[in-house]
């Protein structure tokens, strides 16, 4: 039997609802109240940019289980409540207006997309893809636009990019970098996806800078950028996730220098009574100890699991990251681990680069698809540093895998000698990541 | 809390028994969960409420998910830039060898560009590290195994 003790969870996404769900079921004893400032909890926000595409039927398919259900758990589900203050040294926060006692806090604030500073950013016709409720709304709304500028090629940028066109809108990107997912990937991993969404449709604007957004009466006209005006009705912005850190700041927590609040392997932050996870925190790369912020959904996952099982008098710790990352673009699958070939020179990481265009099933089999692996690797050990991957199928396992080799240390030898499944509808004979790495070794 | 204490319709919370376990590689997605459980219920709930409320004024929640960036500190200033810095050079060397479509468009001024990043580069990593390390790094962790 754990201690009575009361823990406050302040965000109901993915880290606040783990949070919770994992202090109660490590503390059984434990008082649990979660605080959510929006209406729905326990539903997939990374869905909604395929409903609006049409890929998935209806937004009811994203809700997992209902709020109620968290009530026969045993937690004090607050929805549509927002935490306004917090008073460390009396233990409580205000939620609503009402007093909220505590023994352990866990913010898990989540994060704002950043608002570029240009004139017009207030003007009907800007959108942000967050919530279910909203999205449902942009859902409807997009039923009369006919052309819409997506603001970065992010992640999301990206699948909003596929959503739109699936839409039959005229979709435009409006990015300031040189390529495609260019915080993350490389030119060349990034080059199928463009052209997969070209075929869609989409019209790239590379090396374009915001300058603003032009109205016409209450609604947006156009996209002002620095290479032309963009005719649209609608700009979604999918700029970088800033963490919301303003309750945390105002309490007097460490902020880190990528903007997140500080936490230690427990996730606890420079309070000891006070643990954070999700988009609001940040954490360590695992090779280089540079701290990162504003990961997947699974990192918030685990990171509010551990944060609940230590507010919970657990002992858990969370380690450093190796970013396995994944998506589709247009009709391409594109992901990686670690660093690329791109981050790992702009840092100025010495590496070589390992290559191999392999395939995802037998050749003879129908389906088989395209895969292009990238190993970057230590120059001399042939210590794995990083992957990207680009191709039909297959590029999700192949980013988790490496992400744990990463995590293990393996080098190219390792790799170059693997012992793979070989079945023709789900594996080729060779292997890609092992073919890499046999390209990689005489580099060494 | 022991598996068996979670109630039963918390653990179809993953929805495995709603997927079909055959298939020829497209398998069919989970349906919606079943009429009248909780699940359903609120997704129906959400919906109603949404479209009732879409296209009238007023703020709901996530209307506006977005901030301006908090004004930063100098640790994080002199992160940003320089990541930004650098970021941007390798984009242009990219481009510059026909391996981009475009030059990337500048945010940060020429000192960063013409300073910061030769500075930089000419430094080995072995010496950069410990100096990213210190101002970029993590605290409190232990290194990885």
């Amino acid at each position: 039997m754990g201690e009575p003790i009361s823990i406050a969870v302040v965000g109901g996404g993915a880290a606040g609802i783990s949070a919770a769900s994992m202090a109660k079921r490590t503390n059984p004893d434990a008082t649990v109240v979660c605080c959510t400032e929006y209406e729905d909890v326990a539903y997939s926000p990374c869905g909604i940019p395929y409903v609006l595409g049409r890929e998935i039927p209806e937004f009811e398919r994203l809700f997992l289980i209902g709020p109620e259900q968290y009530a026969e758990v045993g937690i004090d589900l607050r929805r549509e409540t927002s935490v306004s203050a917090i008073d460390l040294d009396n233990r409580t926060m205000t939620a609503n207006g009402n007093n909220i006692s505590w023994d352990r806090l866990i913010i898990c604030s989540g994060f704002n997309y950043l608002l570029p500073e240009v004139e017009g950013n207030d003007v009907d016709g800007i959108v942000f893809v967050k919530n279910i409720r909203r999205g449902i709304e942009l859902d409807q709304r997009l039923d009369s636009v006919k052309k819409a500028v997506v603001l970065e090629g992010t992640p999301l940028g990206v699948e909003m990019l596929a959503a739109l066109a699936h839409r039959g809108i005229e979709t435009h990107l409006v990015d300031p970098g040189s390529w495609l997912l260019s915080q993350i990937a490389d030119a060349d991993i990034a080059e199928p996806v463009q052209k997969s969404l070209e075929d869609l449709g989409v019209a790239l604007h590379f090396g374009a800078e915001l300058e603003g957004f032009e109205r016409s009466g209450d609604g947006l006209a156009g996209v002002a950028t620095s290479e032309g005006t963009i005719e649209a009705d609608l700009c979604v912005v999918a700029t970088h996730k800033e963490p919301e850190t303003a309750l945390a700041r105002s309490i007097g927590l460490k902020v880190g220098s990528s903007g997140g609040i500080e936490v230690n392997a427990r996730m606890r932050t420079s309070h000891e009574a006070v643990y954070a996870a999700g988009d609001c925190v940040e954490v360590p790369q695992g090779l280089t100890g540079i701290a990162v912020q504003g990961l997947t959904g699974a990192h918030a996952m685990q990171q509010g699991r551990v944060a609940g099982a230590n507010a919970g008098d657990g002992d858990r710790t969370y380690d450093p990251v190796y970013v396995p990352w994944g998506m589709v673009g247009g009709n391409v699958q594109i992901g990686g681990a670690s660093f690329g070939e791109h981050l790992a020179t702009t840092l100025g990481i010495p590496h070589i680069v390992a290559r191999a265009n392999g395939i995802s099933r037998a050749r003879y089999y129908p389906g088989v698809q395209q895969v292009i692996v990238k190993l970057i690797a230590e120059p001399g050990t042939g210590k794995l540093i990083g992957a990207q991957m680009v191709g039909g199928e297959g590029v999700k396992e192949r980013a988790d895998f490496l992400a744990f080799a990463l995590k293990r240390g393996v080098t190219l030898d390792d790799l170059a000698w693997m012992e793979n499944v070989y079945s023709p509808p789900i594996g080729a004979l060779y292997e890609p990541m092992s073919v890499a790495a046999q390209n990689g070794l005489a580099q060494l | 809390m022991s598996a068996d204490e979670i109630p039963e319709s918390v653990r179809g919370y993953f929805g495995h028994d709603k997927v079909s376990l055959v298939g020829d590689g497209a398998l069919p997605a989970a349906p919606p969960a079943p009429p009248g459980s909780p699940a359903r219920r609120q997704g129906e709930i959400a919906r109603a409420a949404a479209l009732e409320a879409a296209g009238s004024p007023g703020a709901r929640p996530g209307t506006r998910p977005a901030a301006i960036r908090p004004r930063p500190g100098a640790v994080r200033r002199m992160r940003l830039s320089g990541e930004a810095a650098l970021m941007e050079q390798s984009m242009r060397d990219a481009a510059g060898r026909g391996d981009a479509r475009a030059a990337p468009h500048p945010s940060v001024g020429l000192h960063w560009r013409r300073g910061f990043v030769p500075l930089y580069r000419a430094l080995p990593w072995g010496v950069v590290s410990r100096f990213v390390t210190r101002g970029s790094g993590a605290r409190g962790w232990r290194r990885s195994r």
